[in-house]
């Protein structure tokens, strides 16, 4: 219990909040939760958690409200999303955000449990889900002379989050490529960050063509 | 009941209609008046030019028919409107019209003593059924009016002039009045289709927020805790993506013309025959073909494989749409296999598989060993 991960839990959904809760109680130290966008706010900011499991869908702004007020005074506060939307849109649009992951909400405990431990050592977790995403995201090439450095992802990178959207591990990842494993990390964190800066043009129509709930 | 009635009669009838007609009949009954006023006025001031007795007869004829056929209309008009407008109505109509315009002439009386009572029958057509259909009776009961007269007559040319000029224009302005009201009305019915539209679109999205935050938690929270129980996990999957494909309404996710929309179709297909989990990303998209719907096909064929035999309950799809093609990779972490002792019965399967992509000019590759899954990539290029 104690010397673990300290995780606040924000989700509207009260079952799930409390089943998340008991799943977690053994892996981790809860420190709190909150289902509202304002107190999850205030509660974060006073008890400083090292990683916040976030509902990409709550009340009141939603889960992207909570992180860009949280990063702007506590920057070293690190996100994990959690969704049972599988909206690419919601997705990417939280990770672009800064979230340091996604997951759904219908992953196993143990995954979860791991997911938080990465995100808290700084790392990004990709589920195969969201790498899917990922790669539909930047699926377009662009004209030739329209590329920025942010705007496109190199082949290393795209081999990586295809055996990621296959169900590797990164360690799978890593052996698979014959590389190492924290050259995967990097890779994926190079995603991250890609997603993040680009302003690509298509990557905000692509959110669009995939507006779903 | 008779509440009922009347609504049945007035379908199709619209009301500016029935407030046209009337003032039609309301004309007639005037005509009427005037026409048994000035004929009692008649028989009693005038001396007979003819037979007293046929001047008699011919005369309380004109009263009879104002009275009974005016009587007859005014019952028509709250019981069958609709009658009112009818060709064989409207033609008895315009012949007791012309019978009583005729009266005066044929008693040889000075007084024309038909009064309003024939010109309210062109009158009645204007109201109803316009311009060009009162034409023939108003120049019919027009000439009847003036039989008998001297032709050079000024009064002759008055009465011409009152009975085809009064329903011409009549039959123009309620035909006007007409054409407004139904603009009005078409109007009206757009603006409350629009309305309800709008209404609809808000209640669906309500509560599209509402299932969303409510029952999609809910079939999560289930699909989390029942896992020991297959039945109950498969059922709120099931129900989860029923919601999630009626949430979406619009243009579908997973439109079956395309490339992602039928390899989703397909992945839940065996997702339901098979009870498995398929975890499916597609990357890029294209509009199906022979090519990409053989591929599909294809990989259907090798997701049946991997839920048949490799043991596990979840495995993953990708496909991409790349430069030069696409390929669709189907990967378990199950059993696997010795793909240089492939065994009878997993054969054909293999065939159906590498058959497929051979004839679309693809190529499928397996690789798989025991106890370290397989992982099946099928690939066509684009079409040349």
């Amino acid at each position: 219990m104690t010397g673990g991960v300290r995780v606040f839990i924000v989700d509207d959904h009260h079952l799930f909040r409390a089943g998340v809760r008991s799943e977690l109680e053994d892996s981790v130290e809860i420190v709190g939760d909150a289902s509202e966008v304002d107190a999850a706010i205030e509660m974060i900011r006073e008890r400083e958690p090292d990683v916040v499991l976030l509902d990409v869908h709550i009340p009141g702004g939603g889960g992207r409200t909570v992180l860009e007020s949280v990063a702007s005074t506590h920057p070293d506060i690190r996100f994990l999303a959690l969704s049972v939307s599988d909206s690419p849109e919601d997705v990417i649009a939280i990770v672009r955000a800064g979230a340091r992951g996604y997951v759904t909400k219908t992953v196993e405990t143990e995954d979860l449990v791991a997911a938080i431990e990465s995100v808290a050592g700084g790392d990004a977790v990709f589920s195969p889900r969201l790498a899917g995403f990922v790669l539909d995201a930047f699926a377009d090439t662009l004209p030739v002379g329209s590329d920025h450095e942010f705007d496109q992802l190199s082949p290393r990178e795209k081999e990586v989050l295809r055996l990621i959207a296959l169900g590797h591990t990164y360690k799978e990842t890593a052996l698979r490529l014959d590389i190492a494993a924290k050259t995967v990390e990097r890779h994926v964190s190079s995603v991250l960050r890609k997603l993040q800066l680009s302003n690509r043009h298509e990557l905000a129509r692509w959110a669009a063509d995939h507006r779903i709930v | 009941m008779t509440t009922a009635a009347n609504t049945e009669d007035q379908q199709g009838f619209p009301a500016i209609d029935a407030t046209l007609l009337r003032i039609a009949v309301v004309f007639r009954v005037v005509g009427a008046g005037w026409l048994i006023l000035l004929a009692i006025l008649t028989l009693a001031t005038e001396p007979s030019q003819i037979d007293a007795g046929v001047r008699s007869g011919l005369v309380l004829s004109a009263i009879g028919i104002a009275v009974v056929w005016t009587a007859v209309t005014v019952v028509l008009m709250y019981r069958r409107p609709t009658v009112l407008q009818h060709v064989a109505f409207l033609a008895v109509d315009v012949a007791l019209a012309v019978w009583t315009a005729l009266t005066p002439s044929l008693t040889q009386s000075v007084s024309f003593f038909a009064g309003g009572f024939p010109i309210s029958s062109p009158l009645l057509i204007a109201t109803t059924r316009g311009m060009v259909a009162t034409l023939l009776p108003a120049m019919l009961v027009a000439g009847s009016s003036v039989f008998g007269l001297s032709r050079a007559s000024a009064r002759a040319v008055e009465v011409v002039a009152i009975n085809l000029l009064a329903p011409i224009v009549v039959a123009w302005g309620f035909g006007t009045i007409r054409e407004q009201d139904r603009q009005r009305r078409l109007a009206e019915e757009a603006l409350a289709l629009e309305r309800t539209k709008v209404a609809r679109a808000d209640e669906r999205a309500e509560m599209a927020a509402h299932l969303h935050d409510s029952v999609l938690q809910t079939l999560a929270l289930i699909q989390r805790r029942a896992k020991e129980n297959r039945g109950i996990v498969r059922v709120a999957r099931r129900q989860e993506r029923e919601l999630r494909a009626w949430l979406n309404g619009g243009p579908p996710l997973s439109a079956t013309n395309m490339l992602s929309g039928a390899l989703i179709r397909a992945a839940e297909e065996v997702e339901d025959e098979h009870d498995v989990f398929i975890d499916l990303s597609t990357a890029g998209d294209t509009t199906l073909d022979d090519r990409t719907t053989g591929l599909i096909l294809a990989a259907r064929e090798a997701m049946k494989n991997a839920a048949r035999f490799a043991g596990v309950e979840k495995f993953y799809v990708l496909a991409e749409v790349v430069d030069d093609g696409i390929r669709v990779v189907v990967r378990d972490q199950g059993a696997g296999f010795d793909p240089s002792g492939i065994p009878e019965d997993r054969r054909g399967i293999r065939d159906s598989i590498t058959g497929r992509l051979d004839r679309l000019g693809g190529t499928a590759s397996i690789r798989s060993s025991v106890g370290d899954g397989t992982e099946v990539e099928l690939y066509v290029g684009a079409p040349t």
